[in-house]
């Protein structure tokens, strides 16, 4: 079930705002859900609102009307699609002995595009729904960042607000699986050592011993490895770190949990890895482990604590764990912003009036085509992205605009003694020393005719 | 930064006001833009400024807005407008905050740039009667920076460095906004798309760039 629009009609900063969520025509998935949405704007324009709301869904149901009054929601519509059935949803509010509840209830119901009955609506919802296991995740903007896990049997909730819901908990997932391949490596390995010591000069049994333990490890498939090299090593490498594969089972904590290593093997502690590094773990193990598959993804600022370099593939990466699934993630970053198609971003902004508007990449009154966008953040440098996208008209400091325009002062009063033919004159070396160093120091970064 | 001839036609009142306490001898009072005549200043100003910044040339009003059929007995009427009155010498705006030679319209992202320590030497000012563009600039079209001009002194060159880092001509904001108006029609006249008088027709803004500009390409 993938969200197609959202309709925000006098609902607190939102005036009148209706938010397309499919892809553009003249795109090869015309009118198909958007696969992954990003939200931008200043400030204040209500991006997690919005990432809240547009799930229509239950796990911030609470937290929305902890906010905001149920009035508020009386013109807010999320339209849905699954399969060829589309649903319009809304929150509703009902008193049944004098208890206040509230739900999400479909306010109409369509296949193909045209109206079909509620109940003809739930049985294909039921279907659909049969063959996905988790429906929500929702990463909030304040992950918390210890490992801790309540026990709690994740891969059987169909809503995961890690909000509320432990990040640790998804260990879970893995964490049986491990213990028995290690504890049978142990096993296995034990028996090499009964062997040596109960018959050391028995050297066929110890080779049979051996044996017997590589053949294992041939086999058996390492869940340790699995999880590094499919899910963890890829992004962490990006840290100069990776998942430690090799243990002594010296001690009882070896077992179980993962650990990370340095590029020279030294064991990394949870506790000292840095915040970026834990947010990495916590957003991507569960969602490899989770393995969602037509499940909405919400993520709030993807981007915390976490370097240039690395949000750069981040949404790649994320998107990669995850099957026939919808993202929207909510950022301030122009690198995680660069990372969309330009129908992909909802960029917020404040009218006039001080009320929030959807800004439209393409000029007013025209369709919404892809040959009638006119940014396209790919094309764009992050100077641009930020100017054009993120409203920042001065991209560099005010000192290199005035350095630029001195070192090109200097070159033109080089280029006027060439002319003259006192290029090597003391006057042009003292010039040409100056020149140099202020190129240098602006990286030669200037238009050089 | 276009040559500005500073006529003080339009706001009489201001004129009638600013002469009286020349003429006694009083201090100015205090500059506020709660001041009566602030807007005919303005007024009048972006008039002569021909709807322009005064530095930059970018532009700020359609000049019909405050042109004479709009003014009765030396006052404007009432308009909106865009930019900043600006004291071209900051160190006379306490004691001479009124005076009409001082005033400029001008941009307000450089107004809030020149805000910094720097001081004008006063070689580009443009209502100066020694001021001329195209004596002390050049124009760098590929950067979209004014430059020195070359051919001055190598002592004028740093005042008049000094001068364009003051006024903002180059601030960043400005600079690419210029960049992206003047290429496309450059690049139109360069391609003969368009002839240079068509190009010329259409400009609303950045005169001087553009003339510049044209003269670096040898396209006339």
């Amino acid at each position: 079930m993938k969200i197609t629009k959202v309709e925000l009609k006098d609902f607190h900063q939102f005036k009148d705002a209706t938010i397309d969520l499919t892809y553009p025509k003249g795109h090869p998935k015309e009118g198909y859900p958007l696969d992954k949405v990003c939200i931008i704007g200043q400030s204040g324009t209500g991006k997690t609102t919005l990432l809240k709301t547009m799930g229509g869904h239950v796990f911030t149901k609470d937290a929305l009307l902890k906010e905001y009054d149920y009035k508020d929601f009386e013109k807010v519509y999320v339209t849905k699609k699954f399969d060829d059935i589309e649903v319009k949803i809304k929150l509703s509010r009902k008193e049944e002995l004098n208890e206040l509840s509230y739900k999400y209830v479909w306010s109409s119901v369509k296949k193909g595009g045209k109206d079909i009955s509620f109940n003809q609506g739930k049985l294909f919802q039921s279907r659909f729904y049969s063959k996905t296991r988790t429906r929500f995740i929702f990463f909030p903007a304040d992950l918390h960042h210890e490992f801790e896990s309540t026990g709690s049997v994740l891969s059987s909730k169909k809503v995961i607000d890690f909000t509320v819901d432990k990040v640790g908990d998804v260990w879970n997932l893995v964490f049986e699986e491990i213990q028995k391949f290690q504890e049978e490596e142990i096993k296995l390995k034990q028996e090499i050592a009964k062997v040596a010591v109960e018959s050391s000069s028995n050297l066929t049994a110890i080779r049979e011993a051996i044996q017997k333990l590589e053949t294992w490890q041939e086999k058996a498939e390492n869940p340790i490895n699995r999880l590094a090299e499919e899910c963890l090593d890829p992004v962490l490498k990006h840290i100069n770190l990776q998942v430690k594969r090799d243990f002594n089972f010296e001690a009882k904590s070896d077992i179980g949990l993962i650990k990370l290593q340095d590029i020279n093997g030294n064991e990394v502690p949870y506790h000292l890895l840095s915040t970026g590094t834990k947010q990495i773990l916590l957003t991507a193990m569960p969602l490899y482990l989770l393995k969602p598959d037509k499940t909405l993804i919400f993520c709030d600022e993807p981007e915390r604590s976490l370097y240039p370099s690395l949000q750069k593939f981040l949404i790649d990466y994320y998107v990669s764990l995850t099957k026939d699934s919808q993202f929207f993630f909510a950022t301030h970053s122009p690198i995680i912003a660069s990372c969309f198609e330009p129908w992909e971003i909802v960029e917020l902004k404040f009218n006039k009036e001080g009320y929030v508007y959807q800004e439209k990449y393409y000029p007013e009154g025209a369709e919404r085509h892809i040959d009638n966008y006119t940014i396209i953040p790919s094309y764009l440098t992050y100077d641009l992205m930020l100017s054009k996208v993120f409203d920042l008209p001065e991209t560099h400091p005010l000192e290199r605009s005035e350095k630029i325009t001195e070192v090109l002062m200097l070159r033109n009063q080089l280029l006027k003694l060439r002319e003259k033919g006192e290029i090597d004159s003391d006057p042009a070396n003292e010039i040409y020393k100056k020149y140099r160093i202020l190129a240098n120091r602006l990286f030669w970064n200037f238009d050089i005719n | 930064m276009r040559r500005i001839e500073k006529d003080l036609t339009l706001a009489t009142a201001y004129k009638n006001w600013l002469g009286n306490l020349e003429q006694l001898g009083e201090n100015h009072p205090e500059y506020t833009s709660n001041n009566q005549y602030y807007k005919d200043v303005v007024a009048n100003l972006l008039w002569i400024q021909q709807g322009l910044c005064a530095y930059t040339e970018m532009y700020l009003i359609d000049k019909d807005k405050v042109a004479p059929i709009n003014w009765t007995l030396g006052r404007v009427n009432d308009f909106e407008f865009l930019g900043h009155l600006d004291h071209y010498y900051s160190s006379l705006k306490k004691e001479r905050g009124w005076d009409w030679n001082n005033f400029f319209v001008i941009h307000a992202d450089v107004n809030v740039k020149k805000k910094g320590k720097k001081i004008a030497h006063g070689i580009l000012k443009p209502d100066d009667p020694h001021y001329n563009p195209f004596y002390f600039l050049e124009y760098d079209f590929k950067s979209h920076n004014f430059l020195p001009n070359c051919e001055r002194d190598e002592s004028l060159q740093e005042k008049i460095l000094n001068d364009i880092n003051t006024l903002g001509l180059n601030f960043q904001p400005i600079a690419d906004f210029r960049r992206e108006y003047l290429n496309p029609l450059i690049d139109d006249v360069f391609l003969r798309k368009l002839t240079l008088d068509e190009a010329r027709g259409r400009l609303v803004q950045f005169y001087t760039a553009f003339e510049m500009s044209i003269q670096s390409l040898k396209l006339e």
